[in-house]
């Protein structure tokens, strides 16, 4: 008996201990030999951690989009291109500034990669075991690069929520990109995602939102669903809503739909808190529902519990439902 | 769970005919004896050996010594949270004593384990196997468990290309 001949259910309960990450962390050790092969494709591609770069290597693969029909997990992690603040003198002896790219490779490069996501989510339509989409946008690594551009589209967004079905969690971090300002191709796009959150509340049992834009409506089941909702853990930041709000910028939350512009945060938190308390007791179970609202205290963030009521202090750089990372006032 | 019935004497019979004698409370670490006693009732049990077909004598004492020391673990709660799936390959001390048993061996008590159905254990032997593998490069994992690479140069350089757009750079 040899460790290869075991059946094929043993072996791929062995994969699952020895986790994805590891296979997807050097693909070659998928190539032990054939029939290792075929198993831990399996257990490999059961989770996908998909890039910036590996979203264009995908669009030009054949290959990709059979190896993704049975992921169950998806992290998608963006990176932004990076947008040099106009007036900014850069210094050529500085090696960085080789990467700077020019407006209009940019503006290519931006369209690529949303091109590259409405095509993955064609791939997420297909793959029906799809349970957990964490999507994480960042600014560009670049520290030159210090404004924030708009890199993924409102539409793109769109696009990814409307082809999953039956998520449990949903996890959206996306303070790296900006809002369209005015003036872009894209202005004119309803960014409006919140209905199609509040959309996936049937089957989410995690929801965890970090965005520049949001609205009571992410909370809202649709008006249908007779209930109970298995929502377990729920957490809203606001952290960078209200670094939004310092800016002073015309950036402001624009949620809602057209011609229902909140302009405070404050507002938006408000309405935001008391859907996170009318939605309780429609939850069958409850673990953890809590709203970051952004005030700093030293390197702790202020919040609210909202199953006791208690304010919470989170701290900075935690994990978000790290449980041991608070303190209750 | 501590009513005398679970003292009661079972006969299990690996499948060389030797015959162990093990508490009630033991064999039912295994759930399909346990099925079996409940189906068939305690005095049809005791009345004859039960066959272990697919078990030699080597393999069943040691499953059986294993289920002796947990024959009072609670029964596992099914997991209610699949998002959050155990990843972890962590196994208790003495447990990790019990597995340090050669290759053949470690095989043999997974696939008993499998077939009597007894979860824990076979989680316990799954993780072992895959504490052996982590870490280790393909040509390593050749090495430790004896496998040959029967890909042609060909076939791999292909399975490489369709990988590659997964690949982490």
């Amino acid at each position: 008996m040899s460790l290869i001949e075991l059946p094929a259910e043993i072996l791929l309960q062995i994969f699952d201990h020895v986790g994805s990450s590891y296979f997807r962390s050097d693909l070659s050790r998928l190539r032990v030999c054939k029939r290792w092969n075929g198993l831990a494709h399996i257990v490999c591609f059961r989770e996908a951690c998909i890039t910036t770069k590996m979203l264009r290597r995908m669009a030009s693969s054949p290959y990709a989009e059979s190896s993704l029909r049975e992921m169950e997990i998806l992290d998608l992690n963006l990176e932004g291109f990076g947008t040099v603040r106009p007036g900014t003198v850069l210094d050529p002896k500085d090696s960085s500034w080789n990467y700077v790219p020019d407006q209009s490779s940019l503006q290519r490069r931006t369209m690529e990669l949303n091109d590259d996501l409405v095509h993955l989510a064609t791939i997420i339509k297909q793959s029906r075991k799809l349970r957990t989409l964490r999507i994480k946008a960042i600014k560009s690594s670049n520290p030159v690069f210090e404004v924030r551009e708009t890199y993924l589209f409102p539409s793109t967004l769109r696009a990814l929520l409307l082809s999953t079905s039956n998520l449990t969690a949903l996890e959206l971090d996306l303070y790296g990109t900006r809002p369209e300002p005015e003036g872009h191709p894209h202005h004119g796009d309803d960014g409006h995602v919140c209905p199609m959150i509040g959309a996936l509340l049937p089957t989410l049992q995690r929801l965890r939102l970090r965005v520049r834009t949001i609205c009571a409506d992410a909370l809202r089941p649709p008006r249908d669903f007779p209930g109970p909702l298995p929502l377990r853990v729920l957490l809203v930041d606001f952290v960078l809503t209200e670094e939004l709000a310092n800016e002073k910028s015309r950036f402001t939350a624009r949620c809602g739909g057209p011609g229902r512009f909140v302009r405070l945060a404050q507002v938006v938190r408000g309405a935001v808190l008391s859907r996170a308390r009318a939605l309780l007791p429609h939850t069958s179970a409850p673990k953890m529902v809590r709203i970051l609202t952004g005030t700093f205290s030293g390197d702790e963030i202020q919040g609210i519990d909202v199953l006791t009521g208690k304010n919470i202090k989170v701290k900075k750089g935690a994990e978000w439902d790290d449980d041991s990372e608070v303190m209750i006032d | 769970m501590a009513d005398s019935s679970s003292t009661t004497k079972i006969v299990l019979e690996s499948n060389e005919g030797a015959r162990i004698d093990v508490e009630r409370i033991v064999a039912e670490r295994s759930v399909l004896i346990k099925n079996l006693i409940d189906d068939l009732g305690e005095e049809a049990v005791l009345a004859e050996p039960i066959p272990i077909p697919n078990v030699n004598t080597a393999v069943l004492r040691k499953v059986i010594d294993w289920c002796k020391y947990h024959k009072n673990d609670a029964a596992q709660s099914a997991d209610d949270d699949n998002d959050n799936r155990k990843k972890t390959t962590d196994i208790d001390e003495w447990d990790q004593k019990f597995m340090q048993v050669d290759q053949e061996m470690l095989f043999e008590i997974i696939l008993a384990a499998n077939y009597l159905d007894i979860k824990q254990l076979l989680d316990v032997g799954c993780k072992t196997v895959a504490n052996m593998i982590k870490g280790k490069s393909p040509e390593e994992i050749r090495k430790t468990f004896n496998i040959t690479n029967d890909f042609t140069p060909e076939e791999e350089e292909q399975i490489r290309r369709e990988n590659e757009w997964a690949e982490d750079r």
